[in-house]
């Protein structure tokens, strides 16, 4: 197990991957690195999420295979975002951008979605309150107010809601989307308080480069917080200082 | 200073029906374009995930900053006193109100959820530009109106200046509210700037002046008046001093940017590579929109007339629509730096300039709005008497000697 | 399983009953509240993140299931369709299924979908693959 992963994105059998890393409450992907633990934040059914909760991912771009969309259609299979044949009006919750440098800078690939940031502009600039941050954390939007003016798309900084330009069927039960309304990542909530991972992270660790961790950043003992403490980790434009819920490693 | 009446617009002139009739028909134009893009959603418009306001925001806020622009006059009448507008202080208030109206159903009509208008006028987001900005809109509808019922109502005369105090004020708010719109995006590197504000206020004077000469050219033909030159001097050498206020405050940002090197790209955008937008910038924001009025205000041979004025003022609108559009669509259509110094791409158009066509649907949507605030206009003048019967010199010009 | 609400009329709306025994309120509750309280949790879900509640329009749907004539749950746009039949007789409009699913979800992940069994693997307890 060492960082190298294999870049190319075979359906790599999770056992052989993972060797024999696996320990009892947690797995180790290389020394001292803790891809995923147990989560301690389980919420009792009827409890409200709270502050004590902060919800964040942290994705190292090392290990997330070139060419690999594993988490892009996993996100858009579980909440239903489907495509109606037309680019510029389809709805993207997640994506895969390849940045390229010129000189020594290297070239990228690495997943973008709503980042969840601690301040965010869509929910200063939403005129009636739709957009909104749960209190763990977590950027939504809520359907039954949002009229649709499409503000929140022009204010956020990421590129990272999208307007349903047309009527949409087969909605997932837990992922009410419809047109005229503006919509985003959730950050799989609706797995999320079920103590389940987002699908995109399942996936990723599950199929791909497993360059994903999903935790709580506020507790200490996390898996994601014991590797941010331990890396070096960057948010995409840190100089807006919106204080993101999403983070990267190995991003200039 | 005599002599001055005020009377509806009387019905003698068939063009007061034609243009009632035509603008009929592009409201009913537009109301379609509205049903059909609620229908079949926003994909049958030219506007998409990369370029969410299109067309109907250049016009509604085009509209909305003349609307406030248009107010001007009567607050120079009554705020700062200058006898000579006084007899066009109702008609500003009412060009005002029109305009606001005819850009706010733009707006709304342009909503994913137009049905939930009911929701945005009872859920606030005090944080939010926009819930301020709603917040102004229906407040200066209020305001003005109250204003031109002090204008018109001797017994309110009292109130007058109180009420065209308190609209001048609520105006200037309600001017850079609407340029803080774009001003507080830290998202947008064309957008994030302070100065939006001060340009938003300067846009607003000069588009509104030249919409409300319009206007007023308009209703006065259609109802055989005559405007003397004395005012139509007056109202020039206002709209050239606007015109170059708004001219200089762009060269001074274009400089701004153009000074710092992180901004060099965006400026290259904007003024050299951004194809059709470098084409509007130029061509229809600083050449029609910019020096062909003061070309024409400025006049080095004859004196300013009806005529240079009609052209400057359907030049400066021209030009609004162009500077609307290219700081709305030019700055959607350059992309979103997520990593300073790289070339970035994605299948969701990440690192590429958005191309934006506006589709037949879209600009009629738009064109209602401009039609709606004719309309108005037109039909308020023949209901109330808003408009003055006689704008000769001898009416308006105090040093005006019978020769 | 098809059942007319006993209004005495032929005029009253076609209603079909639930699959399970009774609904989680009584029918009278619901017929004057199923509004307000399907709203009020669906705001506590959404704004709080309070799951589990009694009153979910999930719940409502998977159970107030009326098969259409190729056996599969009608959706909203068929007249038969449980909320709409009341509600096209009542006349009053509803804006919930532009964009909440009217029709269960296809259960295309269930093997997935149940609590913590993705992370059973990984803690080597089992291994269902």
């Amino acid at each position: 197990m060492n960082d190298n992963v294999d870049r190319k994105c075979e359906p790599c059998d999770r056992r052989t991957f993972l060797g024999g890393a696996i320990s009892a409450a947690s797995l180790t992907i290389a020394p001292g690195v803790t891809l995923f633990s147990i989560p301690s934040f389980a919420r009792k059914p009827g409890e409200r999420a709270s502050n004590v909760n902060r919800w964040g991912l942290l994705i190292d771009i090392n290990k997330c295979p070139d060419g690999c969309n594993e988490c892009v259609k996993a996100c858009h299979r579980e909440n239903g975002v489907k495509s109606h044949g037309r680019p510029e009006t389809d709805a993207k919750w997640i994506r895969k951008i390849t940045v390229s440098g010129s000189g020594r800078r290297p070239e990228f690939e690495i997943p973008v979605m709503c980042q969840h940031c601690e301040n965010p502009p869509c929910v200063d600039v939403c005129p009636t309150g739709a957009s909104m941050k749960r209190a763990d954390g977590i950027v939504l939007v809520d359907k039954h107010t949002c009229i649709g003016c499409r503000y929140c798309m022009i204010a956020c900084p990421y590129k990272a809601r999208s307007f349903v330009h047309e009527k949409t069927t087969g909605q997932r039960s837990f992922a009410p989307r419809g047109k005229g309304t503006v919509e985003s990542c959730t950050l799989c909530v609706h797995r999320v308080d079920q103590n389940r991972l987002p699908a995109c992270v399942e996936r990723c660790q599950e199929k791909a480069g497993g360059a994903m961790i999903f935790g709580d950043i506020n507790d200490k003992n996390s898996a994601i917080s014991k590797a941010l403490r331990k890396y070096p980790s960057k948010e995409i434009r840190g100089d807006l200082n919106l204080k993101l819920g999403v983070r990267y490693r190995g991003i200039p | 200073m005599q002599g001055i009446g005020y009377r509806e617009i009387p019905s003698i002139h068939y063009s007061f029906f034609v243009v009632l009739g035509i603008m009929f028909a592009l409201i009913l134009a537009g109301l379609y374009a509205a049903w059909y893009m609620e229908h079949h959603g926003h994909w049958v418009t030219g506007m998409d995930n990369q370029i969410v306001w299109g067309v109907p925001h250049v016009f509604a806020i085009f509209l909305i900053l003349s609307a406030s622009g248009a107010l001007n006059i009567a607050s120079i009448a009554t705020v700062f006193g200058r006898a000579s507008f006084k007899p066009l202080s109702r008609f500003s208030a009412l060009v005002a109100i029109a305009l606001l109206i005819g850009g706010l159903s733009v707006l709304v009509l342009d909503l994913g959820r137009p049905d939930r208008l009911l929701i945005a006028m009872t859920h606030y987001n005090f944080r939010s530009v926009f819930a301020w900005n709603i917040f102004l809109y229906v407040g200066f509808l209020i305001l003005v109106g109250f204003y031109v019922w002090s204008i018109m109502d001797r017994k309110m005369e009292a109130l007058r200046i109180f009420a065209g105090a308190t609209s001048f004020l609520w105006r200037l708010v309600l001017t850079s509210a609407t340029g803080l719109i774009f001003g507080f995006l830290i998202a947008r590197e064309s957008y994030d700037s302070a100065i939006l504000a001060p340009m938003f206020i300067a846009m607003s004077l000069s588009f509104g002046l030249a919409v409300f000469y319009l206007f007023l050219q308009g209703s006065f033909f259609v109802s055989r008046r005559k405007i003397g030159n004395y005012i139509v001097v007056r109202l020039g050498k206002l709209l050239r001093i606007f015109v170059s206020v708004v001219l200089y405050i762009v060269v001074i940002s274009h400089l701004t940017n153009l000074y710092a090197s992180e901004h060099q790209d965006i400026e290259r955008f904007f003024l050299l590579s951004g194809r059709e937008i470098t084409v509007i910038f130029w061509i229809g924001q600083i050449l029609i929109g910019s020096f062909l009025p003061l070309l024409l205000l400025f006049p080095i041979d004859k004196p300013l007339d009806t005529v240079r004025m009609t052209y400057a003022s359907v030049f400066v609108v021209i030009g609004g629509i162009s500077q609307l559009y290219v700081i709305i669509i030019g700055g959607q259509a350059y992309p979103l730096i997520l990593f300073p110094g790289y070339e970035v791409s994605s299948s969701f158009f990440d690192g590429v300039i958005n191309v934006y066509t506006p589709s037949l649907i879209e600009t009629l949507l738009g064109i209602g709005g401009v039609a709606l605030a004719v309309k108005i206009v037109f039909l308020g003048s023949k209901i109330l008497p808003f408009l003055p019967t006689n704008l000769d010199d001898k009416n308006t010009d105090p040093h005006y000697e019978s020769s | 399983m098809m059942t007319q609400l006993a209004n005495g009329a032929d005029l009253g709306p076609e209603i079909f009953q639930g699959k399970g025994s009774e609904c989680v309120a009584e029918s009278e509750f619901m017929r004057i509240n199923h509004m307000n309280v399907l709203v009020h949790q669906g705001e506590e879900t959404l704004r709080e993140g309070i799951r589990g509640g009694n009153f979910s329009l999930k719940e409502c749907i998977s159970c107030h299931v009326v098969p259409g004539d190729d056996g599969k749950p009608v959706a909203f746009d068929s007249e038969r369709h449980f909320c709409r039949s009341c509600h096209d007789y009542a006349a009053v409009s509803i804006d919930c299924f532009t964009c909440h699913n009217s029709v269960p979800d296809v259960e295309e992940f269930t093997e997935k979908s149940q609590n913590l069994s993705i992370m059973l693997p990984f803690l080597g307890l089992t291994e269902n693959e």
